[in-house]
């Protein structure tokens, strides 16, 4: 997504988007500013004082009024800023430079150097922090730096865990990969592989610190403990605001305003980069209950969205009346960005018979899942879907309220995601996962519903259903989960099963099985199934009907059978080459060079064009249109009879 | 999660060893010779020596720090130089007033911080935002100015609830609770907002898991998936957080303690700490690693039971 | 204004010291031979009932008077209202009769004490003249040896019959009665002396409370009753008594305004944040002092002329007022108040403020361009005046390096490192003995041992003086010598304070205790 910008940069980016961090931003470096250049900004020397003049308010000389001596408060806040901020930092870096060596040490030699720096976080994780450190006070006689240094030792423990982890995935990943990687030196694995994913979180950690570091200055000073008497000196500040709290409580408002903006300010660096951090910038599936409203999305170009749907490339006339088990048409998803609104669906259209397997390929990218998530109606936030209409076994949906539609889902129209694994909620069980979706759909009670389940888990292909009732999710194999995901998919005996890439994430011996299941499903059962997967071999065994995506729009639908032996579209001929048993694996990058344009940069004519053998010159001029290929076989090229007269580009298609 | 438990415990024990360590090696930086604390200006050189004789000051460093170790592993973690009270009598009487502070705080901030950090994440956009930056200002306080607040507030100007003190629950239950509603709420201020941030951060993240998705796929209601799906696996990392600021709050209190003058471990240690009491000091370093390896372990068993891939592993 | 925030027990172990310099020194000039009035004329109004809650700013460690430290902790009232005493004190510091009815004094080194035979510990055990016999020989053997302990360890007593004791003292004492009214008279039961670890931690007296166990929690609140068979309960006319140990100084006064407190026993003269009224109580005498005479730490001070224009350098006045406002009065760097034997208005125009002056005389000495010279301070003694002398000095082109040493004070005070500390004493109602102390090689706060013969010499003098004049010239002489010698940069006598609410209580205290006594405390 963020092209060639580093995920690091780019959070970086988006963090210095948010206000409030912009805020603190300004309000840091003026912190900076000042405490680097204390001379050119304070307007007294912060030890001059003048005893005819105590405690003043704040008045044209001394805009932050005066202290016990009638020393400036200004002054002294500044000056004071240095040594507060050298600790503050003293403290983070002493953390970070034992934390990351520590867990560079643990997370490469692992053994006994892992368990010893385990022992290490252990044992200071052990002691709450503030205590050594007011011991450390009161021993060091006040010693800032030794104070400070305590506390980053206290803090490396964090930071040791964080890279040690980092550091062994990446070991791991080295052992796996090491015949590749071989000739590498250990600084440059560490620098390659380590350190862009830890910098995120270091630096996240680091600005809690500084924040922290303060926070225990201020307590450490309200002690009495931690800071020069005399010097300028933020503790200083605090401390006697604390003392004078009730005769002066002025004093308390500079040193609690700075100490409170600083703290502030540090925290939300740290908040704002951590969730700019691309590890935590997932979008909630949890589907809205009241969907936005998009305006038109800034990357479509005009377009009339025909209510009849050809423009959008879909169900020609003479299929519509037949019995559609899901009817798309025009259907856009968009989402808001930095540059507007913008679309990742761009009125696409399609349908299925009953009992019909749908593919919708495409590369990852290309919208076809979103398709899949719109037509079910969970399309994240602050996703927007738009459409002429999508009727499912006969309800129109799109003029359904939230409410109604989510009824429709788990009975009339089910799904099965990529990632078995994570698609079960890992506190419950398969059994009572099963259960609680029985009860929802069929409401059933816990006794029918266990039996129900059990039948289920024996109808999926499971030998000894009682054992994967009972499981965990991650207690069960990929393939297994899979099928218990598959059942729950069947507990409200669905019309319409959506299969999103449901082998991908498994074992090539499993995934025929599972694919054997849904069409067994489908002969049984009677259900539609739409079959989203980047893998146009896989559609070749199980497909009744293809429909290709690329960019956001369908490029080419008809019949497996057509589609396979007179592909339209220049795009479909590179995927069937690439598909696996016709070509080694090199061969593929040489069949489709280039990349799928991202949304905000697609072109207003054809989006292939970049990538296409056959470009003309009016190829990018306007959008293009479907071209009917064979009855039912449509493409959106403006060559899609000459791509299709040429000979068939997969020799396995050939021969069928 | 039997072996789990087993091996945190065994692992406490070295822990704990070098905890004491630590802490005898930190007395021993202490400047100051604490018999002439104990006798004052007109101590006498016999009397010195007397003194350093009868504290055992007069050993090699080795030494004492054998025999203290030998008798804190039999319980008996020795006298006050200052008070002359037998450390162990002096830690029982400062634990409970301490404990209570840190469930009462604890239990306070886990109740609003799960409540408003579910709501944030839930309702989002503006509530979220506000509470986001509520919770913001409620870290960034130092504790003992919020202290000073409430006190000026609830103690001094509507009189609601007593400035000082601690009443010990077997008293005066209610007196009990008047007294610890000011230092709970200081400590629970930062710790409420802590435990808030975390829920939201857990709550928005449960939410991204392709779990929510296959259960709203499944038919499950929204309702039903926040409340039993997102609740209880957000629960996880809260339980963490939760843990983290149980353990704050032993910092808390060396502060707390001090602004409300309870009896408890942070009084005792500051007071320690500033007569150079070694054995004082060295005793509530001890108890405190204890409370924290305790509720680390505590954490453990909770994880444990709401995450069924740490209990089954 | 400027609260104590830690009172570290360094801080409570020097001001015992002062107790022991001022209230030894108490009625010096005065012999105590009559003293025949009966306890209960004494006292007023014998009902007052309720409550006493009492702040204290240290631990009470022990219930045994013979080990106690007393100054700002709370052993000396806990012990007032657990112990009885051989002599009450007056508002002016007389002794007063109360366990003994009558006393004699042959000279100043032999006493007759009178008992009365009416009195019995707690356990029924008489108090007579062998217990109080028993009470001095303890005194002598006590292990941890409290802080009075030294003022009876030259008695030699003797038991004549049940209620009759003669005192010989090693070395004749003036203040010798004075001194029974304090620590030093408070009379154990004997029969504790077998066992002090049980003493100490179990009271054993005839005093007029008792201390209630159950709602003591050692260390943070200690509560107490009457003794039902007290002899003299109307001079105690508090039915409970409850002392509150307070860590922090900020947390007393939240508690004096929340109404949970009516005493605080010591309290910064200045720090009204309590809501109750001040009672000012010792003279402290604090300032910076010239430990390195000789100059062997910093040369410069060995110049008298380099430490005379440090005074000149310094605005006494300006100090004194923005640091102590009304709590303190100008020092004017010699040991005498202005209410003192020996003071003259002159003393003030020795050293007026002149910066001036100041230069000259340091370029004399050949400092012109100034120098550094650290100082130890301990902030909660006078780490702010420190600040604002450092701040003056500074003009002068002197550099004072404040250097905060609270955590090892007494180590750091006795190691002969620092040129300059700060410090504090009480000055007492007899001013000799406090001479004496700071110019003795032994005294406490002459730590580096430096010698001024001729001060000692005037000292010596004052024996020899025939009359009041005579003596008054000699310490006029001193005060001067103090002065010149200036060996103290002293901008100010700060007086120390207990706080207590005027509503409900009369409060008063002999001359130079720091805090108020158990029996002066009646209700309004
Ligand atoms: S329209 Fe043109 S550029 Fe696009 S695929 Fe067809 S030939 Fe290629």
């Amino acid at each position: 997504m963020t092209g060639t910008r580093s995920p690091f940069r780019a959070a970086l980016g988006a963090m210095v988007r948010r206000p409030a961090v912009v805020v603190a931003l300004v309000w840091v470096g003026l912190l900076v500013l000042i405490s680097v250049f204390p001379d050119f900004f304070a307007p007294y020397d912060p030890l001059k004082q003048d005893l005819s003049a105590i405690f003043e308010p704040p008045s044209a000389t001394h805009w932050l009024g005066t202290d016990n001596l009638g020393r400036d408060i200004l002054s002294r806040l500044i000056f004071g800023s240095t040594g507060m901020l050298q600790g503050a930092v003293l403290t983070a870096v002493v953390a970070v430079v034992i934390g990351v060596v520590l867990g560079l040490v643990a997370g490469y030699f692992g053994g006994w150097a892992d368990s010893a720096v385990s022992f290490y976080v252990n044992v200071l994780l052990s002691v709450p922090g503030f205590v050594i450190i007011v011991t450390v006070a009161f021993i060091s006689g006040n010693n800032v730096v030794v104070i400070m240094a305590s506390l980053g030792v206290v803090f490396s423990s964090a930071i040791a865990r964080l890279v040690r982890g980092s550091t062994q995935a990446a070991r791991n990943l080295l052992y796996v990969d090491s015949a590749r990687v071989s000739g590498l030196s250990t600084p440059r694995i560490i620098t390659r592989h380590v350190f862009p994913n830890v910098t995120g979180p270091l630096i996240v950690q680091t600005f809690l610190f500084l924040a922290q570091a303060f926070l225990i200055l201020a307590s450490l000073s309200f002690l009495g403990l931690g800071f020069d008497p005399q010097s300028p000196d933020w503790g200083q500040l605090v401390q006697q605001a604390t003392q004078e709290i009730n005769d002066h409580p002025w004093l308390m408002v500079p040193i609690g305003a700075a100490l409170i903006f600083t703290v502030l300010a540090f925290n939300q660096l740290g908040a704002g980069l951590r969730e700019s951090l691309p590890q935590n910038r997932r979008e909630s599936m949890l589907v809205s209950d009241r969907p936005r409203v998009a305006p038109k999305p800034a990357n479509l170009a005009d377009r009339a969205l025909t209510p009849d749907g050809t423009s959008g490339l879909a169900a020609p006339r003479e299929l519509v009346d037949e019995d559609l088990a899901l009817d798309v048409r025009d259907l856009t998803v968009s989402f808001p960005q930095d540059a507007g609104e913008i679309a990742v669906v761009d009125t696409v259209s399609l349908h299925a018979k009953r009992g019909e397997v749908l593919g919708l390929v495409g590369e990852s990218g290309c919208g076809k899942s979103m398709t899949a998530l719109a037509v079910l109606g969970l399309v994240p936030a602050p996703g927007a879907v738009q459409a002429a209409s999508v009727s499912i076994a006969g309800h129109v949906v799109s003029s359904m309220s939230e409410k109604d539609r989510a009824r429709l889902r788990g009975r009339t129209i089910a799904m099965i995601g990529q990632e078995p694994m994570v698609a079960l909620d890992p506190c419950f069980t398969a059994g009572s996962a099963l259960v609680e979706a029985l009860r929802a759909n069929r409401g059933m009670s816990r006794s029918e519903a266990k039996a129900t389940a059990l039948e289920l888990l024996t109808k999926v292909g499971i030998a000894r259903p009682m054992a994967v009732f009972q499981s965990y999710p991650h207690q069960l194999s990929g393939g297994m989960a899979q099928r218990v995901a598959i059942a729950l998919a069947l507990t409200g005996k669905p019309e319409i099963l959506i299969a999103d890439e449901p082998t991908t994430a498994l074992d090539v011996t499993i995934q025929a099985e599972i694919l054997d299941l849904l069409l067994d499903l489908r002969d049984s059962e009677g259900m539609t199934i739409v079959l989203v997967t980047h893998d146009l071999g896989v559609l070749a065994d199980v497909g009744d009907r293809v429909a290709v995506m690329y960019a956001g729009e369908i490029i080419e639908t008809g019949t497996t059978a057509d589609v396979f032996a007179r592909p339209g579209h220049p795009y479909t001929r590179g995927l069937l080459a690439a598909v696996p048993d016709a070509a080694a694996e090199g061969d593929r990058l040489a069949a489709l060079p280039g990349r799928v344009p991202l949304p905000r940069d697609w072109p207003t004519g054809c989006r292939f064009a970049e990538r296409c053998a056959f470009r003309m010159p009016a190829c990018t001029q306007a959008p293009v249109d479907a071209t009917i290929v064979d009855a039912g076989h449509l493409s959106r090229c403006l060559a899609a009879r000459e791509v299709a007269a040429i000979s068939p580009a997969h020799p396995s298609t050939e021969e069928r | 999660m039997a072996r789990l438990v087993v091996r945190r415990l065994l692992l406490a024990v070295p822990t704990l060893f070098v905890v004491a360590t630590f802490s005898f090696l930190l007395m021993q930086l202490v400047p100051g010779d604490p018999a002439l604390m104990i006798l004052g200006q007109n101590a006498t050189q016999s009397q010195i020596a007397d003194l350093h004789t009868q504290l055992g000051l007069d050993q090699p460093p080795m030494e004492q720090y054998v025999s203290w170790l030998g008798s804190a592993i039999t319980g008996d973690l020795g006298t006050s130089i200052i008070t002359g009270r037998s450390v162990v009598s002096s830690l029982s009487l400062a634990l409970p007033p301490t404990m209570s502070l840190a469930i009462l705080a604890t239990v306070v901030s886990l109740l609003l911080g799960v409540t408003f950090g579910m709501l944030g994440a839930v309702k989002g956009g503006w509530t979220d935002r506000a509470i986001q930056q509520v919770a913001g200002v409620g870290l960034a306080i130092p504790n003992f100015w919020v202290a000073y607040i409430l006190i000026l507030v609830f103690a001094l100007t509507f009189q609601l609830f007593p400035a000082t003190g601690y009443v010990p629950i077997n008293q005066d239950p209610v007196g009990w609770l008047k007294s610890l509603v000011l230092p709970v709420a200081s400590i629970a201020i930062a710790n409420t907002c802590q435990i808030l941030l975390q829920t939201r951060a857990s709550v928005l993240d449960v939410q991204s898991r392709d779990f929510i998705r296959t259960l709203q796929a499944t038919g499950i209601r929204r309702g039903a998936v926040l409340t039993k799906h997102v609740l209880r696996n957000a629960a996880i990392p809260v339980a963490v957080a939760t843990g983290i600021s149980f353990i704050g709050v032993f910092s808390g209190v060396v502060v707390i303690e001090a602004i409300f003058n309870t009896p408890g471990l942070g009084n005792l240690l500051l007071t320690g700490v500033q007569g150079a009491d070694f054995p004082v000091v060295q005793g509530t370093i001890v108890v405190f690693a204890i409370l924290v390896i305790l509720t680390n372990l505590a954490v453990d068993l909770a994880t444990g039971w709401l995450d069924p891939r740490v209990r089954l592993s | 204004m400027m609260q104590t925030r830690l009172r570290r027990p360094a801080l409570a172990l020097l001001t015992t010291g002062l107790l022991a310099v001022a209230v030894t020194a108490c009625g010096g000039t005065n012999t105590s031979d009559e003293g025949s009035t009966t306890p209960s004329d004494d006292t007023s109004s014998a009902a007052g009932g309720g409550e006493l809650n009492i702040a204290l700013q240290g631990d009470i460690t022990t219930y045994d008077p013979w080990s106690a430290q007393s100054g700002y902790n709370g052993s000396l009232l806990s012990n007032q209202a657990l112990y009885d005493s051989l002599v009450h004190l007056d508002a002016s510091g007389e002794p007063q009769p109360w366990l003994v009815t009558d006393w004699t004094e042959a000279d100043s080194s032999h006493y007759t004490l009178t008992l009365r035979d009416d009195v019995t510990f707690t356990d029924g055990t008489p108090l007579d003249a062998d217990a109080v016999v028993a009470n001095f020989e303890y005194a002598k053997t006590a292990t941890t040896p409290g802080e009075c302990n030294e003022w009876v360890a030259g008695v030699t007593a003797t038991a004549t019959d049940a209620t009759t004791v003669d005192i010989a003292l090693d070395k004749p004492s003036v203040g010798f009665m004075t001194d029974l009214g304090t620590c030093a008279g408070l009379i154990v039961n004997p029969t504790a002396f077998d066992n002090p670890e049980s003493l100490s931690s179990t009271p054993a007296g005839s005093g007029p409370y008792l201390l209630d166990d159950t709602n003591s929690v050692q260390g943070q609140v200690w509560a107490y009753t009457r003794n039902p068979d007290y002899w003299a309960p109307e001079a105690f006319p508090f039915d409970t008594i409850k002392l509150t140990y307070f860590s922090e100084a900020t947390a007393a006064s939240n508690a004096a305004k929340a109404g949970q407190i009516d005493l605080i026993q010591s309290v910064d003269a200045t720090d009204t944040s309590s809501g109750l009224a001040i009672k000012l109580t010792s003279t402290d005498f604090r300032g910076l002092m010239f430990n390195d005479i000789t100059g062997t730490l910093s040369e410069p001070l060995a110049d008298v002329r380099v430490r005379q224009a440090m005074q000149y350098a310094i605005d006494r006045e300006a100090i004194a007022s923005a640091i102590y406002g009304d709590a303190a009065e100008t020092g004017y760097s010699t040991p005498f108040t202005t209410e003192a034997d020996g003071w003259t208005d002159a003393l003030k125009d020795t050293y007026p403020y002149d910066p001036e002056k100041a230069k000259e005389l340091l370029a004399e000495a050949g400092y012109a361009d100034g120098f550094t010279v650290k100082v130890m301070t301990v902030p909660f003694i006078y780490g702010d005046a420190a600040q604002a002398i450092a701040g003056q000095l500074a003009e002068v082109g002197i550099t004072l390096e404040l250097s905060d040493q609270s955590a090892d004070f007494f180590q750091q005070l006795t190691s002969k490192t620092w040129p300059m500390i700060t410090y504090n004493f009480s000055i007492g109602t007899n001013p000799i003995h406090t001479y004496e102390n700071l110019v003795s090689p032994n005294g406490f706060w002459n730590v580096m041992q430096n010698e001024s013969p001729t001060i000692e010499d005037l000292l010596g003098q004052l024996d020899q003086a025939g009359d009041d004049a005579a003596r008054t010239a000699i310490l006029e002489e001193i005060a001067k010598e103090f002065q010149t010698e200036s060996w103290y940069l002293s901008p100010t006598l700060v007086r120390g304070a207990c706080a207590y609410d005027d509503q409900k209580l009369v409060v008063d205290s002999p001359p130079g205790s720091p805090v108020p006594f158990l029996y002066m405390i009646t209700p309004a």
